[in-house]
C-alpha cells in the first residue's frame, strides 16, 4: 500500500511537468494551427541552455530558469516571425514539414554542441528526500512539481485576466473580428503564442533537467509525451491538458514500478488508443480536430 | 473625412472592385447599398486594412492609410464591426467590450465609455458576465456595434447590421445606429436592406459587381427610378 | 522529337546501369545505398505526396520488411526469396491494419498514431529478445544465391527501384492517380464527385507499406545486420526530407531526393555531424521558397526568366 501511494505521487509530480510541455503544445496548434513536430526539441533546448548557464557560466539555477526560458522564448518568436509567418495561410502539412526541419536542425545542432554526453543540471536542492506524511520526496521533484503547476496557474491568470492574454483568447476565438473590430495586432500575438508556446516546454526543460539526465535526444521523448497528453485530453483544452498529463504520468509510473520498466511508454500509446476510439475528441474536447 | 479614390482589388484574377471612389464628411453617415457579392464587405474590409488593394488610394482624416494594418487603421479613429456580428463567444459580454479598447490606454475614458454603453444597451448590462456566444441574434449585434464603439471610432465602419435579425429587433438597431450618428460619428453603412439604408443615412453609393454605378443624396436616390425598381422592389414582391 | 528523346533516355538508363560497374567498390556501395533510400521516399510518397497526410512513421514498415526478412530466413530457414516476398506480404498487411485506423484521422492525429506505431515496433523488438535478439538485432543475415558481389546488388536493387518507379508512374497515370489527385486538391470536393478516398488513400497506404518492406528487406540481406532502430523516427525524417527537396507527389521527386540525401554528402565529405542539421535547413528553405521540390526547378527557372511570377 504504501509503495503504492508513494509511485501515484512520483507520478502526479511527473505529470505535472507532462502538462506544463503539453499545454504549450496545445496553445500553439488550438491558436496558429500548427502542429509543432520540434516541440520536444525546444523542450531539450530549455534544459540544455540552463545546463550552460549553470555549468559555464556559473549562475545560480533560478537565473539559469528565467535565461532559459528567455533565450528559447525569443528563439520562438523569432522563428515565428521569419518562417512560419511565411506560411501562415499554407496547408497544415506544410507547417508539419517546417517544424520537422526545425526538429532535425534543433536536435542536430545540440548533438554537436554537447558532443552527446548527458549532462545533469546541478540544482540548489539537497538529495535527501523530505517525508511527507507517507511517501518519501526528493526537493528538487517537489520543487518541479509546484513550480510547473504555479507556472500553469500563471499562464491562465495571463490569458483570462491580461489585455494581451485577451487579445490572444479573442484571436483564437475570431482572428477576424480580433484584427478588424479591435485592431489587434495579430501578427504580435503569433509570435507572443509561440513564444510562450516554446518558453512553457523549455522552462518543462529546465525542471525536468535537475532530475533526469539532459541530452540532444530527449527532445523526441518530450515530443511524443506532450502528443500523448494533448490527444487524451483533448485539442485545445486548459483542464484536458493538466489532466491527462499527470494522469499520464501516474499509470506510466505504476506500470513501470508494477509491469515492466521496459514497456513503461507503451502506456502512452495505449491510452492514445483506447481514447481514440471511445472518446476521439479526447477526454475533455468539445470539437474535433 | 474618409475618402477611397479609384481602388482596385482582386482577387485572385476576380476584379472584386472595379476603380471605386467614395467619400465620408465629418459626422455624415453614408449608406452603400448593392447586391450580394457586388463588393461592398471587400470595400469596408479594404478601408480597414485587412484587404490589400492593387492600385488606389485611402485617406482618413487627411493621412494615408493605403495598405496599413488593421491596428493602425483603428488607432486612426476607423473602427469596423464585421458582418456576421462575430463577437468572440467563448468570451463574457464584458470582455468583449473591454477587448474593443484594445488600442486604446486611458483606463478612465475606457470605464466611462463602458458605463456609457451599458447605459445605451441595458441588456448588455444585464448579461455582463454571460458569454457572448448565448446571446440572441440581436444581443450580439448590439454587442458588436458597442465593441466597435468602445474604440471610440471617428469613423464607424457597420457591415450588414440588419442580417439575420427579425423586423422589431431591426428597428431597434436602426435606431441605434441613428444615435450613434447623431452622437457626431461618422457612420459608413452597408446593408443589402437599401430601403432601412436610405431611410438612414444623408448620402448613399450603389455598388454593382464592383462598379459605383450611381451616387447621390439619399432622398434624390428614393426617387429615381432604377433604384425603385432594383432596390426598392417598385412594382413587384422583393426577392428574398 | 519525341523519338529522339526516348533514345536519349534509354541510353541514360543504359548508361546509369553499367557505369556504376566500373566505379570503385565504396562508390557502389553508396550507390547502393542510395537505392534503398530511394525505394523508401517512394514509399514515403505514397501518403505524403498522394494522400496528403504527414507521414512521419514509415519506419514501422521498413522495420517490419527488415525483420520478417530476416526472421523467415534465420528462423524459418526460408530461400531469400521467398523471405523477401514473405516480407512484402506481411507488411503490406501491417499497413491495411494500421492504415485502417490512421486514416481516420487526419494531420495531428494521423501524425502522432504513425510515430506511435514505430515507436511501439521499436520498443517490442528492443523487448522482446527471444525473437529479435533484442537490442543487439540480429546478425548473419543470408544474402541471395547468386548476388554475391557489390555489383550483383546494385543490378538487383536498380532493377527492383525502377519496377517501383513504374508502377508509381503507371499507378498516377491511371483512374487511382486521378483519384490521389482530386483528394489532395480538396478531400471534400472528391468526397462531393463520388471519390471512395478512403479506399484509395488505404490503397496508397499499402502501397506505400509494400515499398517499405521491400526497402527494408533489401536492407537486410544487404547489410546482413539489424537492430531496433529501423524502426527510428530519423529514418523516416530522412525519407521525409528526401521526398520534399525532390519533389512530393510526383514519380522523379522521390529518385531525386533519395539520391541526393545519400550521394551529396558522400562526395562532399561533410562532416557526418553536419548532415542532418543540413537537411534539416534545406527542409525549411525548400518548403518556404519552392515547394514543388528541386523538379520544379527548370519551371521555376523558366517563369523567372520569363517574368511571370508563381501562382503559389
Amino acid at each position: 500500500m504504501n509503495q503504492f501511494v508513494q509511485q501515484a505521487a512520483n507520478g502526479l509530480l511527473l505529470g505535472s511537468i507532462y502538462s506544463l510541455i503539453a499545454l504549450g503544445l496545445s496553445m500553439i496548434f488550438g491558436m496558429m494551427n500548427i502542429v509543432n513536430v520540434a516541440h520536444g526539441d525546444f523542450y531539450m533546448l530549455g534544459a540544455l541552455v540552463a545546463y550552460y548557464t549553470v555549468a559555464s557560466f556559473h549562475l545560480p539555477y533560478a537565473v539559469a530558469v528565467v535565461a532559459s526560458v528567455a533565450v528559447v522564448g525569443a528563439l520562438g518568436a523569432a522563428i515565428e516571425r521569419g518562417i512560419l509567418r511565411r506560411v501562415r495561410e499554407s496547408a497544415m502539412v506544410t507547417t508539419m514539414l517546417i517544424t520537422l526541419g526545425l526538429s532535425l536542425l534543433l536536435q542536430n545542432f545540440s548533438l554537436m554542441a554537447t558532443g552527446g554526453v548527458p549532462h545533469f543540471i546541478r540544482s540548489p536542492f539537497s538529495p535527501e528526500p523530505l517525508v511527507l506524511g507517507l511517501v518519501h520526496v526528493a526537493p528538487a521533484r517537489l520543487f518541479a512539481a509546484v513550480f510547473s503547476i504555479l507556472f500553469i496557474i500563471a499562464v491562465h491568470l495571463f490569458l483570462t485576466r491580461t489585455k494581451w492574454g485577451n487579445a490572444m483568447r479573442a484571436c483564437f476565438q475570431d482572428k477576424t473580428a480580433a484584427s478588424l473590430a479591435a485592431g489587434i495586432d495579430i501578427e504580435k500575438v503569433y509570435a507572443l503564442t509561440f513564444a510562450l508556446g516554446v518558453g512553457m516546454a523549455a522552462l518543462a526543460g529546465t525542471l525536468l533537467g535537475t532530475i533526469f539526465f539532459v541530452d540532444p535526444m530527449m527532445g523526441a521523448k518530450g515530443m511524443t509525451k506532450s502528443f500523448v497528453v494533448v490527444i487524451v485530453g483533448g485539442m485545445g483544452s486548459f483542464v484536458g491538458a493538466i489532466f491527462s498529463g499527470l494522469l499520464l504520468g501516474v499509470t506510466e509510473t505504476l506500470a513501470a514500478a508494477y509491469l515492466s520498466s521496459g514497456y513503461k511508454d507503451v502506456v502512452g500509446f495505449i491510452l492514445v488508443v483506447l481514447v481514440l476510439t471511445f472518446r476521439p475528441a479526447g477526454l475533455f474536447g468539445k470539437r474535433i480536430r | 473625412m474618409l475618402s477611397v479614390e479609384s481602388l482596385n482589388v482582386y482577387y485572385g484574377v476576380v476584379h472584386a472592385l472595379k476603380d471605386v471612389s467614395l467619400r465620408v464628411e465629418d459626422g455624415e453617415m453614408v449608406a452603400l447599398i448593392g447586391a450580394n457579392g457586388a463588393g461592398k464587405t471587400t470595400l469596408l474590409r479594404t478601408v480597414s486594412g485587412w484587404i490589400r488593394p492593387s492600385s488606389g488610394k485611402v485617406t482618413f482624416g487627411g493621412q494615408d492609410i493605403t495598405g496599413a494594418s488593421c491596428s493602425r487603421v483603428v488607432k486612426q479613429g476607423v473602427a469596423h464591426c464585421p458582418e456576421g456580428r462575430r463577437v468572440w463567444p467563448a468570451m463574457t459580454v464584458q470582455e468583449n467590450l473591454i477587448l474593443g479598447a484594445f488600442n486604446r490606454s486611458d483606463r478612465s475614458g475606457i470605464k466611462t465609455d463602458l458605463e456609457r454603453i451599458y447605459d445605451q444597451f441595458p441588456r448588455l448590462k444585464e448579461r455582463q458576465r454571460q458569454l457572448a456566444g448565448t446571446l440572441s441574434g440581436g444581443e450580439q449585434q448590439m454587442l458588436a456595434i458597442g465593441r466597435a464603439l468602445m474604440a471610440r471610432p471617428k469613423l464607424l465602419l457597420l457591415d450588414e447590421p440588419s442580417l439575420g435579425l427579425a423586423p422589431i429587433i431591426v428597428q431597434g438597431v436602426a435606431g441605434v445606429v441613428k444615435d450613434i450618428n447623431q452622437g457626431g460619428t461618422a457612420v459608413l453603412l452597408v446593408e443589402q436592406n437599401a430601403k432601412l439604408a436610405l431611410y438612414l443615412a444623408q448620402r448613399a453609393y450603389v455598388l454593382e459587381t464592383g462598379n459605383v454605378t450611381l451616387e447621390g443624396p439619399t432622398a434624390d436616390l428614393q426617387n429615381n427610378d432604377y433604384v425603385k425598381e432594383a432596390y426598392l422592389g417598385a412594382g413587384r414582391a422583393r426577392a428574398q | 522529337m519525341l523519338k529522339n528523346r526516348r533514345i536519349l533516355l534509354l541510353g541514360l538508363l543504359v548508361a546509369m546501369v553499367v557505369l556504376p560497374l566500373f566505379f570503385p567498390l565504396y562508390q557502389v556501395h553508396v550507390l547502393v545505398l542510395s537505392l534503398i533510400n530511394i525505394m523508401f521516399a517512394l514509399s514515403v510518397d505514397l501518403v505524403l505526396g498522394r494522400v496528403g497526410q504527414p507521414n512521419f512513421g514509415q519506419a514501422a514498415f521498413l522495420g517490419i520488411g527488415a525483420y520478417a526478412s530476416a526472421l523467415f530466413s534465420l528462423r524459418l530457414h526460408w530461400p531469400v526469396p521467398l523471405s523477401f516476398l514473405g516480407a512484402i506480404v506481411v507488411s503490406m498487411v501491417a499497413g491495411f491494419l494500421i492504415g485502417k485506423i490512421a486514416l481516420r484521422m487526419r494531420f495531428f492525429y494521423f501524425c502522432i498514431v504513425t510515430i506511435s506505431v514505430a515507436q511501439v515496433f521499436m520498443l517490442t523488438s528492443t523487448n522482446a529478445v527471444g525473437l529479435t535478439g533484442g537490442p543487439m538485432g540480429l546478425t548473419n543475415i543470408p544474402r541471395p544465391t547468386g548476388v554475391s558481389s557489390l555489383k550483383a546488388w546494385w543490378l538487383l536493387g536498380f532493377v527492383l527501384t525502377a519496377a517501383m518507379l513504374l508502377l508509381v508512374r503507371r499507378l498516377d497515370n491511371s483512374k487511382v492517380g486521378r483519384a490521389w489527385v482530386s483528394m489532395r486538391e480538396s478531400e471534400k470536393l472528391a468526397l462531393a464527385v463520388g471519390v471512395n478516398t478512403v479506399g484509395y488513400a488505404l490503397l496508397a497506404y499499402v502501397i506505400g507499406a509494400g515499398f517499405a518492406g521491400i526497402a527494408g528487406s533489401f536492407y537486410a540481406h544487404y547489410v546482413a545486420f539489424i537492430d531496433p532502430s529501423m524502426f527510428d523516427f530519423s529514418w523516416s525524417s530522412m525519407a521525409v526530407v528526401a521526398t520534399v527537396i525532390g519533389g512530393k507527389g510526383t514519380v522523379w521527386g522521390p529518385l531525386i531526393g533519395g539520391a541526393m540525401i545519400t550521394i551529396i554528402p558522400e562526395f562532399l565529405r561533410v562532416a557526418s555531424a553536419w548532415r542532418l542539421p543540413i537537411f534539416g535547413l534545406l527542409l525549411i528553405v525548400i518548403v518556404v521558397f519552392m515547394p514543388n521540390g528541386l523538379i520544379s526547378l527548370p519551371r521555376v527557372w523558366h517563369n523567372w526568366r520569363s517574368g511571370i511570377k508563381e501562382q503559389v
